[in-house]
This record gives C-alpha cells, structure tokens and sequence, in this order.
C-alpha cells in the first residue's frame, strides 16, 4: 500500500470564483502536516477535498492509494470542523457515540472522554460546557472510530491562547499515542511551527502552493519549544515566504 | 400555577364582568346579547343536554386531529425521500388547499354521507396542511456542516432523518401543531353546519333556527374551552419537550 497522500493538480471553482488552481500537495503518513494559508484561501474547500465532502473540478486525489470515498467508507477518516459542529440535543456522551451509532459500533465513550481530559463531563451537554471543551468534545468524536486520517480545520481558531496551548499539546499527545496522520489547516503561523512536521504554505485565492517545509522540532513538542532559537527562525522564515508571495514572488513556479 | 397563567385568567374574568356590566347598563335586549351570567346559567341548567354534544365534536375533533398528524408526517417524510413524489404532490396539495373549505365540505358529506367519516376528513383536509408545511421546513432546515459530518460518518438518509432531521424539525413541528389544533376545531364545526344531528356546531345552528341566544353563546364558549385546552396541551408538551433537546420554540 502507498504511503503518501497524493493531490495532483487539484482544481476547484464556486461558479466564477476560483478557489483553488492546479494544487499538488505530497503528504507523508503518520506525519503532522500542517496546512497554512491566509483566510479565504480554500483550506476548508481543500479538508473537504481530502475528506470526500467536495469533488475537485479536475485533478487527483490518492490517499493511500484509495479514493477518499474508499477510505471515508473504510470509516479512516476522524474531521475536526471549524464551527465543532456538536448535535445540541445530544449530550457530550451521546455526541461521542454518534460515530459508533451509525455502524452499528460500541466505542468506548468513557475512555475517549478520559483521553480528551473531560471524564467528568459525559452528561452535559455542548450549550452548558466552554468552547474549548466542545472543541474537545469534537476531537473525541474525531478520534472515536479510531481513524488512520484526522482532518482538523482551524479547530482552535475560536479558542482563547490558554485554552488553545493545552489543546494544541493534548492534541499532539492524541496523534502520537494513536499513530495519526494529521493534517491540520490553520492560518496561524505560530500553531503552525509547533504543531507539524511539514508545513505547507498555501498562497491567497486561487491556492497554490508557495512552499513545503519541513519543521524539525524535537518531539514530544512541549511548550518549552516556543522559547528555543529555532522556532522563532522557522517563523522568521514563514513570514518572509508569505510576504514574498504577497510582493508577486512565486517560490512555486 | 404561573404568574401569566393568572394574568390570564384574570384578564379573561375582567372581561367577562366589564361586558356583564355594559349590558346591563345598555337596552341591547337578551335574544340579541345575552348576559354572560345568563350564560352561565344556562349551562348549568343544561350540562346534561350539552355534554352529549361537547363529547361529540370533541371526539371528532381528536380522531380527526390524530390522524391529521399522521397524515403530515408521513406526507412531508415520503416527499423527503423522493424528489420525484414531491415534485407530483406538493402542487396537488397546496392547489386542494385553495378551496375554502366551506365549499369542499358539501361534496364530502355527499360522498361520505352523514356519519363521524366525512367529519373527520373535513378536519384532515383543513389542518393537515399547517403541520406538513412546518416539518417540510424542519426536514430540510439541515445545515451543510451537520450533513458533512453524516457523510463524514457513513450515514444513510435513515440516520440522516432518525438522528438529525427528525428532533431538528421539532420547533416547527409544534408551531405546526398549534395552529393544526385550532383549525381542526374549525374543521369540525364547518362539518357539523353542513351536516349533523349532534355536535357544538349543530347547536349553534339550532340556537340561530330558535333565536335562542342562550343556546349560540353556550356552544361558542364550550368551543373556546376546548380550543384552548388543546393549545395550552400542546404548549405543555412542546415546552418539556423542546427543554430536552436544548432547543426554543419558534414563535
């Protein structure tokens, strides 16, 4: 079996928009790869491409080897959304077991609850408990089915920066503890440094590609890393390839 | 009981005595507008007599009601699965709905003659439609992430409307069903005018032959009482309801 995620000349226009124009993205498994791009640049329209949810106009998407249709039938997939997209009338419990529901499935909810660190809270539901436990409450659900693929998109984009520094290294504990391929879409620079292996600098609408690079950080990351001379040239680094993009340089072609 | 219950009732009784009392202090005399108190009276004396007629247009009223229910359930769940039926029906129903019902009514006792039957099919045929409409709205009020995250999961259209647009459609399910209840009421006594030896709508009919004023006002205030009995029911369970599933009604 392959294993790399393949997307191949991806293009994708909504009516005369667009969105993204002739993408090619290599993504390695098991690794965190981290999508960055400006807001409005066609990242969730490129999750929703890699989850299935949305056909490219044209180009080839190969996870794995499969189609994503294959591998979202294979239930390979686990997708963080942006808006957590909890199901109010369910409570934190019954949102966890929506995935199992579905295929006829018992997944462990007290297990799952105790990973994300909200054992406590099953019976309440996502209206009673702060953001960034829904936002918990979703990366359970993500995680329940026990998918080879998690798919985030801008999951902690609401969060406040406490709230989002203890879910952005649970989130990492989460991945290596369950042998993931993450691919995590943010337009923040600084998330992006810490969380990944590669980062994948997407330019403005139309997306393309400005630029991989690969983030060699030690692992486990704690938050120590944000302190070290390396991480603050990575970023360094970042910004001054996304404001060459924005002066008409073109790192890709 | 709740403080607005008791604004309510209060209102309702302030409005009672201040009527009592313009008439008393007008000449309209009794045959015209009868004294509430006479009203009263009247149903006292006579409960025996109207009770029968009470039961009566009740039961039609809830027979009717219920299958009512079911008729727009499953009317607005088959037009969730094929596109092809609603395209079909959905003109169908909406041009029925039209016709005023006083007009269909004649035609439905003609066809059905003269038992509880044509009754009930006057009150389906007037208050289905409300309720239909609601859950067709509720159905398909489905948010596009909410069928991302059912396809992201493998969920067929069953789950899709057994986990989502089911208790999703709720709010206007009970919106539906509240103005469903009063227009059954109203199917019942048009059933009854047009034909019918017992029944609320009869007596009205018997107390303008009779110019018996007594006997109109009587029918007229036992149709507000279950009118509104049938609302504040429905309310009830709406609001446990929808406190369940962390959700507000609509209006």
């Amino acid at each position: 079996m392959e294993e790399k995620i393949i997307l191949e000349k991806i293009s994708k226009d909504f009516g005369d928009l667009k969105v993204i124009d002739g993408l090619d993205v290599e993504i390695r498994k098991n690794e965190f790869t981290i999508i960055l791009g400006p807001s409005g640049c066609g990242k969730t329209t490129l999750i929703k491409i890699l989850a299935g949810l949305v056909k490219p106009d044209s180009g080839k998407v190969s996870i794995f080897g499969h189609s994503p249709e294959q591998i979202r039938s294979m239930n390979k997939y686990g997708i963080v959304f942006q808006d957590k997209n909890l199901i109010r009338w369910r409570s934190v419990k019954q949102n966890i077991e929506l995935p199992g529901e579905i295929i006829d499935k018992k997944y462990d909810a007290t297990r799952l609850l105790r990973i994300v660190g909200l054992r406590r809270y099953g019976n309440y539901y996502p209206d009673e408990i702060s953001v960034g436990m829904q936002q918990r409450v979703a990366i359970a659900r993500a995680i329940a089915s026990s998918p080879e693929i998690l798919l985030l998109d801008e999951p902690f984009s609401s969060l406040d920066e406490l709230a989002r520094e203890k879910l952005q290294i649970d989130l990492l504990r989460i991945w290596n503890e369950s042998k993931l391929t993450a691919i995590h879409v943010t337009h923040n620079i600084h998330e992006a440094a810490f969380l990944a292996d590669r980062i994948i600098i997407l330019s403005s609408k139309p997306s393309r590609m400005i630029a991989s690079i690969k983030i060699n950080l030690p692992r486990p990351r704690s938050l120590s890393v944000l302190r070290s001379l390396r991480y603050h040239r990575y970023i360094t680094r970042i910004r001054s390839l996304i404001k060459d993009e924005k002066q008409g340089y073109n790192c890709h072609s | 009981m709740k403080n607005k219950d008791i604004t309510a009732i209060a209102s309702l009784l302030a409005a009672v005595l201040i009527l009592e009392i313009a008439i008393r202090l007008s000449s309209i005399p009794n045959f015209i507008l009868p004294l509430p108190s006479e009203v009263l009276v009247y149903i006292f004396r006579n409960f025996d007599f109207l009770s029968k007629h009470i039961f009566i247009t009740l039961s039609e009223v809830l027979i009717g009601f219920g299958i009512s229910i079911l008729v727009a359930v499953m009317l607005a769940v088959v037009m969730i699965y094929s596109k092809v039926l609603e395209r079909i029906f959905l003109p169908i129903i909406v041009i029925s709905q039209t016709f005023p019902v006083i007009a269909i009514a004649p035609i439905i006792i003609l066809w059905f003659g003269f038992g509880l039957l044509p009754k009930i099919l006057i009150i389906i045929f007037i208050s289905f439609f409300p309720l239909f409409m609601n859950l067709m709205k509720g159905f398909n009020i489905t948010e596009k992430n909410t069928a991302d995250l059912m396809i992201s999961l493998n969920a067929n259209r069953n789950d899709l409307l057994v986990k989502i647009r089911i208790p999703q459609s709720l709010p206007y399910f009970f919106s539906g069903l509240k103005s469903a209840a009063i227009l059954a009421i109203i199917g019942a006594v048009v059933g009854e005018f047009v034909s019918a030896k017992y029944g609320l709508g009869y007596l009205v009919l018997i107390g303008k032959a009779q110019i018996d004023s007594n006997l109109i006002f009587s029918s007229l205030v036992f149709l507000g009482v279950l009118g509104y009995s049938l609302y504040s029911l429905i309310n009830l369970a709406e609001v446990s309801l929808l406190r369940r599933f962390r959700m507000k009604p609509i209006d």
